[in-house]
């Protein structure tokens, strides 16, 4: 039985449909990096062990915070215990604490924020990044690099993105329920990247809007905030935040009296975290931490259910619990914001979830990189000029350079942290590689005269750097995939066993594709063989 | 495929129904979150759902700009339930 909805009228149709080309066609590449970037994103936490060897042994002990600013106190005369003081706390995977807080000023000059990371490994305080792996492509997909601008071109790819999924759900509306399982590999090369970009569209529909929304959110929530604070606060950002943020607006009084005898942050913390063991530290809040009417607000986390975000606040004169707002006591308004953010970042399922959050972000790339090459063959007939065609041609050549050439240089920035020397440019070192890199591969796939060629060509490149990671991690810092593993450092193993794996995979496709060009009797331009042999073995994995 | 010409607009038209979307669809989202926001005893709730259902709502009104007919009339329609959300929102605030 063949169901079929209501579809759009044949103007409507074509008006949509030329919406969903030009911005999807305009907003693509960007996209995909945004898309590949993210997927890596997803794992800096788990890879951050991989990324700096120094710290990869386990906690002697969880961290005395009390100890920890004391010292912090000692090292630097001027950090203010009396201001507003958040720490995040260290988990298994990263082992480091951030402290963000305030310098002393002179009263009447303006506040001073002062920001450093404690290596409880090594107990030192740095005040800069030792490493980058993690921080590039976190930054690198919101285009953090690009100055002024870069964060809000990303917010508005996001929001045409969103423009896009929904114009192509409306051209593909009238066929939805039979495209879901319409994917072929029979017919020409535009059926067959038509099909492709309708299906995985289709399969990945929830998960793209979803990225589309919150991503549109995260860099551009200004433009729905500073109507908020114009029209109900009177312009006052403050009254505004403190009213959203409620749990960290809780006041002291300046007046308050000096004190030494206010409760430990440690045995707050112990309290807590014996009353609810199914929650982990996430951060705290500290106000007033050395004067009488001090405060501790420490947010916890579930990070097996959805709604898992929660915080107490604690007073550190008795330890009497001021406010408790612990999973399952929230309200709709105090749980909206910790939502967007559980989902953008998939801390509500463990790692399977994440995952196949990463699968998805990946098909999304493949629905990005075939609607490009359906864009093209769709337009590879008579009524268009050679000359038109070649434009499209290079258009997309460009844009498969581009996007393609970020899987090698993603491979070349892991290695690249290990085999760059500790030293004191070693972040901006290591960060020019990886983006010089980038770059150069790019033009290098210029060169290449077909889409199969450049797909080959880094295929091959990206498996070869892929390989090279855990190799490269062996030799630095001897911590071997299995070594590693019985040393219990789990996800340095995994790190190096998911380079391992995607580098054989995409040295089989490569090879699987080069020989579809010797037996395609050096005919260029018949791309469709190699193509579909590379699709029957991605089928196959 | 690509679609047929004869059903799109001229370029001025559609530079006015651009504009109308990004700019009008952007003001018209906010001014109807904000005169929920100002008639409704759940403040703090529509507010912060704004957070993501602006962008929803942007989102839809850039795509309706484009299905209506007549450039010009999308920017009246825009522009008068603007007016009237933010006349909303200054008697009821």
């Amino acid at each position: 039985m063949i169901m079929k909805l209501k579809g759009l009228s044949p103007r409507l149709y074509n008006i949509t449909f030329n919406t969903h080309t030009v911005s999807g066609i305009v907003i693509s590449f960007a996209l995909y990096v945004i898309f590949f970037a993210g997927a890596f994103t997803l794992f800096k936490d788990e890879f951050y062990q991989w990324e700096n060897p120094v710290i990869r042994q386990a906690l002697p002990q969880p961290v005395n915070y009390d100890q920890m600013l004391r010292s912090l106190k000692k090292s630097t005369p001027r950090f203010d215990l009396s201001e507003d003081i958040t720490i995040v706390t260290e988990s298994a995977k990263r082992p480091l604490v951030k402290v963000y807080g305030h310098l002393i000023v002179p009263k009447g000059k303006p506040e001073q924020h002062y920001y450093t990371t404690y290596f409880p490994v090594t107990d030192e305080f740095l005040k800069d990044e030792k490493t980058t792996v993690g921080e590039t492509l976190y930054r690198l997909h919101f285009f953090d690099q690009i100055p002024f601008i870069g964060r809000y071109l990303s917010g508005f790819v996001a929001l045409f993105f969103a423009f896009a999924v929904i114009t192509g759900v409306m051209i593909h509306w009238q066929n939805m329920l039979t495209k879901l399982h319409g994917f072929s590999l029979k017919g020409s090369l535009k059926n067959l990247w038509t099909n492709a970009h309708t299906v995985f569209g289709l399969l990945g529909l929830p998960f793209q809007l979803m990225y589309a929304i919150t991503g549109a959110y995260y860099m551009l929530s200004f433009l729905v905030l500073l109507p908020v604070v114009v029209v109900f606060y009177d312009g006052s950002q403050q009254k505004a935040i403190d009213d959203i943020f409620s749990e960290r607006a809780t006041k002291v009084s300046e007046e308050s009296a000096f004190t030494t005898k206010n409760l430990r942050l440690t045995s707050v913390l112990e309290k807590v975290k014996s009353k609810h063991p199914e929650l982990d530290l996430h951060y705290l809040l500290v106000k007033h931490y050395d004067r009488q009417d001090g405060i501790v607000s420490v947010s916890l986390e579930n990070s097996k259910t959805f709604a898992g975000n929660g915080s107490v606040t604690v007073r550190l004169k008795d330890g009497e619990l001021i406010s408790d707002k612990l999973p399952g006591k929230r309200t709709y308004a105090e749980s909206v914001l910790f939502g967007i953010s559980r989902l953008h970042f998939a801390t509500f399922g463990g790692f399977a979830l994440k995952a196949i959050y990463f699968l998805l972000a990946l098909f999304t790339c493949f629905v990005i990189i075939s609607g490009v090459l359906l864009w093209k063959e769709a337009r590879n007939k008579k009524s268009y000029t050679d000359k038109q065609k070649q434009f499209h041609h290079r258009v997309t050549m460009w844009y498969l350079a581009i996007s393609f050439s970020l899987f090698p240089a993603i491979a070349i920035l892991f290695s690249t942290e290990l085999v760059m020397p500790d030293i004191e440019n070693h972040v901006f070192l290591v960060r020019t590689v990886f983006f010089v890199s980038w770059l150069a591969l790019s033009i290098a796939g210029l060169l290449l005269k077909t889409e199969s060629r450049i797909t080959w060509f880094y295929l091959l490149v990206g498996g070869l750097f892929s390989v090279l990671v855990p190799l490269v991690n062996g030799f630095t810092t001897g911590d071997w995939i299995f070594d590693a593993w019985s040393e219990g450092l789990y996800y340095t193993a995994l790190t190096d066993a998911f380079w391992a794996a995607t580098g054989v995979i995409s040295l089989i496709l490569a090879i699987s594709i080069s020989r579809s060009f010797n037996r395609s009797s050096a005919e260029f331009d018949d791309d469709t063989k190699s193509l579909r042999t590379a699709m029957k073995h991605l089928h196959r994995i | 495929m690509p679609a047929k010409k004869e059903y799109l607009t001229t370029p001025g038209q559609r530079a006015l129904k651009i504009t109308a979307g990004l700019f009008g669809g952007y003001f018209l989202a906010v001014a109807v979150h904000m005169l929920l926001a100002a008639a409704l005893p759940y403040r703090m709730e529509i507010i912060l759902t704004g957070a993501f259902s602006v962008f929803l709502l942007w989102t839809a009104l850039m795509i309706i700009a484009f299905l209506i007919r007549n450039a010009w009339t999308v920017w009246a329609i825009y522009l008068l339930s603007i007016t009237f959300c933010a006349a909303g929102i200054y008697l009821l605030k």
